[in-house]
């Protein structure tokens, strides 16, 4: 185990022009355009954008967790100082799971069906930290028991399938804490559950300490109750950043102003018909030059289609890539 | 739904969920093939490992020249062959060459063909391409014809058919094994193994090859008995075990040339059909139990009484087709 880092100001994970590809039969498909976060420690960042905007794609390939012949992937990935992608495969596996950890949202599909909890949970640490069988055992207890699981004593023991979907995502929490690790990065970890059990979850994630984490969500809602900073995805570009607080209120971007204003809201319960965003995502394979939302954007100007505005700072944190977003946009609910 | 709980589960195969046993008629007359066929490999081990404990006659020692070619009758259950030898002890001690013949070819095959097609489908590229092309170059040839040229060019003895059935059966479990890889190493739990940091042999053997064996396991049932089948033509046509010895294949070959003599070729014949089609039996209910989707392929024809049917009548053959 390293020691804290001397700067609490230093970024425990930093992204830096990101870019992922995958070739598949229509040519290839740009996952990811080149972008650029950091995380600081402690700090919890959320990931929002609607399906196939690259936020899982983005995280998956900087943890090198994408299988690489069919994804390509260029950038620079820190993660606490070390680039993850200079080193080799036996170094990246002594990163994963004890510097930067990962839940995913199916519970069910991303545990081993023939393997017991306990053992499943302290795979990774056994071999970071050379545990016993028998310590083992009794840290996984002692890890279901923190994450809140009841029965954690026969619970160990036990096949995933016998596990409630919540209990089985909270096992999938410890699973990811066991290494005590300095990032967590979870990928929709609750969509696939019902609301209750969300904010189960969503207490015991706001509970842990001395962890930064990058939460992937499309629940806007989840996000606002959760996070400190928010990050807008679009056709694989971040399309606005900032303080959860200013991006919800006072969105700089019309992609982000439309996500918001697509949030069903019991204020104006009377209006028939939920606000949606016309037209589709662009193709991933053909994205044009220019601004990637302009198709479907109220305020395109001909500027934005010749090229992608850049993501710049707009007040104070927020940054936003529009180049005609000067002032504030307003947010119907 | 509630034949499965009426029908007594006498599967070797612990169901854990019992959804698997659960309704459909396929599920019951699976377990009466899986019985049956147990039962019939069972009787030819227990045959196998006894035999000398009991044995009537020596198979190969005692010659009884006066009563040569004798029918079936009170001494001589099955009757004696052209030297005079007792049929039924030749028949009882064939076991002991056969079963180690097919269970050492398919132990063989599995293991190296699981082996390189695990690697192929893990390394992908230049490694999987030449794998594969290599694979199918075996694949191209018949497989009695190549276990014949191998059988030939190695000479007649037990190893040698090991070898050649082994020789000509493990691409099939490459290739097999391959696809397993592939899609297996897509699941979400493969990931997730990797995001805890487990290194690549451990995600192999604890993540991806758990997963991979059960058509792995029906295949190799499956392929026993065609191994037996193997061995027994190779015996026939005279490359495969030497001929003193009790081998089905080489009786019968030996009881072509007199057919009067029924008893010589028939009872190594029905000795060779009963486990050939046992292990069919097994590995037909094992693929209904570790894959439930099969089912409706099943109806369609793919099992071993279908394949029977086919053999033997024609029409259903076309019917099917």
């Amino acid at each position: 185990m390293t020691t804290d880092s001397p700067d609490p100001r230093r970024p425990v994970f930093e992204v830096d022009g990101l870019e992922v590809r995958f070739r598949t039969g229509e040519g290839v498909a740009r996952a990811v355009n080149g972008i650029s976060f950091s995380v600081h420690p402690g700090e919890r960042v959320a990931v929002v954008g609607e399906s196939g905007c690259g936020k899982s794609a983005s995280l998956l390939a900087a943890l090198r967790l994408l299988p690489s012949p069919p994804a390509q992937v260029a950038g620079r990935v820190l993660l606490d100082g070390t680039d993850l992608f200079a080193l080799n495969a036996r170094e990246l596996n002594d990163v994963l799971g004890r510097d930067v950890a990962m839940v995913f949202q199916d519970s069910l599909s991303s545990l081993n069906p023939v393997l017991r909890m306990g053992r499943q949970i302290t795979e990774g640490v056994r071999r970071h930290e050379g545990l016993s069988k028998k310590d083992a055992r009794a840290y996984a207890t002692e890890l279901l028991t923190r994450v809140g699981v009841p029965d954690p004593a026969q619970r160990v023991d036990q096949y995933p399938h016998q596990l409630s979907g919540g209990m089985r995502q909270r096992a999938m929490i410890a699973m990811a804490l066991a290494g005590k690790p300095k990032l967590l990065i979870a990928d929709e970890p609750t969509t696939a559950l019902d609301v209750t059990v969300q904010a189960q979850i969503l207490d015991l994630v706001r509970g842990l300490e001395d962890v930064a984490i990058v939460w992937v969500s499309h629940d806007l809602g989840v996000v606002a109750g959760l996070a400190d900073r928010v990050l807008v995805m679009y056709a694989g570009y971040i399309i606005e950043e900032g303080d959860v607080g200013s991006v919800f209120h006072r969105p700089r971007h019309p992609y982000t102003r439309g996500l918001l204003n697509s949030v069903p809201s019991f204020r104006d319960a009377d209006r028939s018909r939920l606000a949606a965003i016309p037209g589709l995502p662009p193709t991933l394979t053909d994205l044009p030059a220019g601004c990637p939302f302009y198709d479907r954007c109220e305020l395109r100007e001909p500027r934005c289609s010749a090229q992608m505005p850049p993501l710049t700072t707009v007040d104070g944190t927020q940054r936003a890539a529009c180049w005609v977003t000067a002032a504030p946009l307003e947010v119907a609910s | 739904m509630t034949t499965a709980a009426d029908t007594p589960t006498t599967s070797t195969v612990p169901s854990r969920t019992g959804l698997v046993l659960r309704g459909s008629l396929a599920a019951v007359r699976s377990d009466a093939a899986l019985v049956i066929g147990c039962a019939v490999v069972l009787a030819w081990v227990v045959i196998a490992l006894t035999v000398p404990l009991w044995k009537p006659f020596d198979p190969v020692g005692f010659q009884d020249l006066a009563g040569r070619l004798a029918p079936p009758g009170g001494t001589h259950w099955f009757g004696t062959d052209n030297l005079g030898r007792d049929v039924f002890s030749r028949v009882m001690y064939g076991t002991r060459l056969t079963l180690p013949i097919a269970i050492g070819a398919v132990t063989i095959a599995v293991c190296w063909g699981c082996l390189v097609g695990a690697v192929a489908g893990f390394a992908g590229g230049l490694v999987d391409e030449v794998v594969m092309r290599l694979s199918d170059i075996f694949l191209a040839f018949p497989a009695m014809v190549l276990a014949l040229a191998i059988a030939a060019a190695l000479g007649p003895s037990g190893k040698n058919v090991v070898i050649a059935i082994a020789a000509v059966t493990w691409p099939e479990y490459t290739r097999l094994m391959r696809g397993q890889v592939l899609s297996i190493r897509n699941n979400l739990h493969v990931t997730a193994a990797e995001s805890v940091g487990c290194s690549r042999s451990r995600v192999f053997w604890r993540h991806v090859l758990p997963f991979g064996l059960p058509p792995i396991v029906v295949k190799a049932t499956v392929d026993l008995g065609m191994a037996i089948l193997l061995a027994a033509g190779l015996s026939f046509i005279g490359v495969g075990a030497a001929p003193p010895a009790p081998e089905w294949g080489a009786m019968v070959s030996d009881a072509r040339t007199r057919m009067d003599q029924w008893w010589l070729g028939l009872f190594p014949g029905l000795a060779i059909l009963s486990i050939v089609l046992a292990f069919n039996f097994i590995g037909d209910s094992l693929r209904d139990r570790f894959d439930p989707r099969m089912r409706t392929q099943r109806r369609r024809g793919g099992s071993s009484a279908s394949m029977l049917r086919r053999l033997l009548l024609p029409s259903a053959r076309k019917a099917d087709a």
